[in-house]
This record gives structure tokens, sequence and C-alpha cells, in this order.
């Protein structure tokens, strides 16, 4: 054990974990980076490392989300066969594919992403409620409300396009086994565009989903013997003090702001993934 | 379409208070067994201890992947005294579906031929290997070279 690198990883997972949780995402699309970048650990490794985070993350900031009533609970089950089938998916391409393909891709999906949020400002608040209700939607009871502490009352959501939203979250469940990461910038947007919720609503059931699909691939790195502790441990137990940090200040903010600090960190990863894409950041990478 | 009203908000109180205890119970014994890993190696004790510590902190990791576990079987037992089976079926599933990664991890289990008995009985645990250790820190590469000598 090294003393100073263990306080290092701690400190680091802490800072990701905490705007991670303001996000509403786990933080380990920061974490995997820079374990590799700056800690010059093997990437598998901080991929290991990073989806254990990634659970405590999610399990660590789930509380408060789940008293709000901010948490779609049978949305998050129901959207969870996906998740998890998409991330067993992940557990069989891991060792296929070549992880700069994929950070490429990632790149892309990131920059989509910005896009999107960049076009569609608003809350789809008003257009969600007076809606007609998807035919899954009813069939499942997924419709429900939320309370909103600026007007003092609960805003009634309805939940649309399920199968959609089902194809993007095995998407999702695929990339977050593959690199190692919440994948909370893909589920959130998949939540605004196609089930249509509020972003405190999709904010709080994404995270909520992301601890259970982490655990299908978590569950099948560290019986593969890719987990190794020494930077796992650290690197959860900061990401656990970091998501409690983060899921107060998310809870406050408002939705514009963050809004912006998403579009903002959005921008920043994927620069980070192209120029690992293109082998600037992975000079001694193995793949 | 409103009557699971009440019953969510309860399901939100107990999964709540499940996720805030088990990622307290997981992020203790890994605090606990890194702390535990590291006065060890400031005393400079023999490196069998050392392994046993880091073994702590490795629980606590298998306890953080099996909390959403426990969260997905804590819906399935809630939905089935509710008798909602449809929503029964989709946390069996989810479950079943988990349960598969791990069986699925447990089959690609590295396999690392030891070269003499001795190695093989020093052997550090398979979970606290890793694959390929190209470029690692000095607490691993430390590690990994105690655990494979014979003393």
């Amino acid at each position: 054990m090294h003393c100073g690198f263990t306080i290092w990883l701690f400190a680091v997972s802490m800072g990701a974990s905490a705007l991670g949780g303001m996000l509403g995402m786990a933080g380990g699309i920061f974490i995997v980076p820079i374990l590799a970048i700056f800690g010059h650990v093997d990437i598998h490794v901080a991929i290991g490392a990073s989806i254990v985070s990634v659970i405590a993350c999610s399990c660590g900031s789930a509380p408060p989300f789940l008293r709000g009533r901010l948490t779609n609970i049978r949305l998050a089950i129901t959207l969870e066969t996906a998740t998890t089938l998409g991330a067993l998916s992940g557990v069989f391409l891991f060792g296929v594919i070549p992880v700069s393909y994929l950070f490429f891709l990632f790149a892309v999906i990131l920059l989509v992403s910005v896009q999107q949020m960049m076009a569609r400002r608003d809350d789809p608040l008003g257009a969600s409620a007076a809606a007609p209700t998807g035919r899954w939607g009813a069939a499942l009871c997924l419709d429900s409300s939320y309370p909103e502490p600026a007007l003092g009352t609960d805003i009634a959501y309805r939940v649309q396009r399920l199968p959609m939203g089902m194809m993007l979250m095995f998407g999702a469940g695929l990339i977050s086994a593959l690199l190692g990461i919440g994948s909370g910038v893909l589920k959130i947007p998949a939540m605004d565009t196609a089930l249509r919720l509020p972003i405190k609503v999709s904010s709080a059931t994404s995270n909520f989903m992301i601890g259970v699909t982490a655990a299908a691939s978590a569950g099948a790195y560290f019986m593969r013997g890719d987990i190794v502790t020494a930077v796992a441990g650290p690197v959860a137990v900061g990401s656990v003090v970091g998501a409690l940090l983060g899921a107060r200040i998310l809870i406050r903010a408002s939705n514009a702001r963050i809004r912006l600090l998403f579009v903002v960190v959005l921008v920043a990863l994927a620069a980070q993934m192209l120029l690992q894409a293109f082998g600037i950041g992975f000079s001694k990478g193995p793949l | 379409m409103n009557h699971a009203t009440p019953r969510p908000v309860q399901l939100e109180w107990l999964l709540a208070g499940t996720l805030h205890l088990g990622t307290w119970l997981a992020s203790a014994a890994i605090g606990l067994g890194l702390a535990l890993a590291l006065l060890e190696s400031r005393f400079s004790a023999p490196k069998l201890a050392i392994l046993r510590d880091m073994r702590i902190a490795t629980i606590g990791i298998a306890l953080l992947i099996l909390l959403p576990v426990a969260r997905v079987i804590v819906m399935l037992i809630v939905y089935l005294r509710h008798r909602d089976y449809r929503f029964s079926a989709i946390a069996l599933l989810v479950l079943t579906i988990i349960l598969l990664g791990f069986a699925v991890g447990l089959a690609g289990r590295h396999s690392d031929t030891p070269t003499s008995p001795v190695q093989e009985a020093q052997r550090p645990p398979p979970w606290s290997r890793s694959r390929q250790l190209t470029v690692t820190p000095h607490a691993l590469l430390a590690k990994r070279a105690s655990s494979r000598q014979p003393e």
C-alpha cells in the first residue's frame, strides 16, 4: 500500500463524484480518464475501479432523491431490464472491441447529447402533463408526479415512447459496461427526448438505475478478477463522500443551472474522449 | 390509474433505508480494510498480513456490488406482497440478468498457471489480481512482487 497514492485516489474520486452527483450522474466518466492519464493506472484496472465507484455513487446519492419523491421506481425497474441486458452484452464485447474505437464513439455520442441539450432548453413540463399517455406508460402505471418546491404543488408527468426509451437504455447499459461509466450522460438525454420526463425526475431515476446497471457488469468483472482492491477501494470510498455532497446541491439548484453545467461538462468530456481516441492521452495503452 | 399512490411512497422509504445502510456498511468495510493495510505497511509487518487486510476491503467491494442486487430483491419482495405480479416478473427478470452477469464472469475467470507449488500457495485471491498490469502504481507492484516471491 502506498499512502500518498491512496489519498490521491480518494481525493480525485471525491471531486469527480461530487460533480457527477450534481448532474445526476455517476462520476465514473471523470474517474476513468483521470486515473489513466494522471494516475498511470492500466485502463482495465481504471475501468474496474470506476464501475465499482459508479455503484457507490448511485447507491450513496439515491436516498435523498427517493425520500424527495423525485425517483420513479416503477419506470426505473422497467428500464433496468434493458440496461442490465445491455450491460451483459457489454461484458461479452469487452475483449472484442478496441477501446480506442469506443472512446471515439463515445465522443460522438457526447457531442450529439450537447446538441440536444442546446436545442431545447425548457423542461417538457406543460407539454408532458397535457400530452396523451403513451400506450405502455398507461399499461404499466408509469405516470406519476413529483413535488416542485418553487410552486409548492406536485407536478404530474406522463411517460411517453417507452419502446424507444428501452432501446436507448440498452445502448446506455452497453456503454456503461464497456467503459466503466454510469452513462448517465446517455440515460438523461434518452429520458428527456424519448420519455419526455422533467429533468429532475430523469436525473433522479437515471441515478437510481445506474447502480443496478453497473452491478451486472461489476459482478462479472469482479468474478473474472479485473477489479483491483488497492485502486477500487479508495475510489469507492471517495465516491460515496462525493456523491453525498453532490446530491444536496442538485435538489437546491435550479433546472436552468443544471442544464448549463451539464452542457459545459459534456463539451469538455467530448474533447477529452476525442484526444484519447486518437492516442494522444494513451500513448502507453496496451490496446 | 393512480391506484398505486400510497404504496410507492412506503417502498421509496424502504429502498432509501436499504441503500443508505448498505452504502455505509460497505464503505466502512472498505475504509477499515484500507486503513488496516496502510497501518500494516507502515510498521513493516509480514507481507501476508497485508493480503489478509486487503481482504477486508475486498469484502467491502463485494458488498457494494451486491447492494443493487439486494435493492432489486427488496423490490421483488414488496411487489410480491402487494400481488403486483407484473412488476414482480419484471424485478425477477432484472435479478436474473444480473446473476447471469456474475455467472459469465465466473466462467471467464483468468486462468493463471502457477509454475511451482510455492507460488500456488501464496497466490493472492483471484479478485485481487488484474489481467494486464502494464503500468502499475507502486502499491500494486510491491504487492504483486511480495505475493509471488517464495519466502
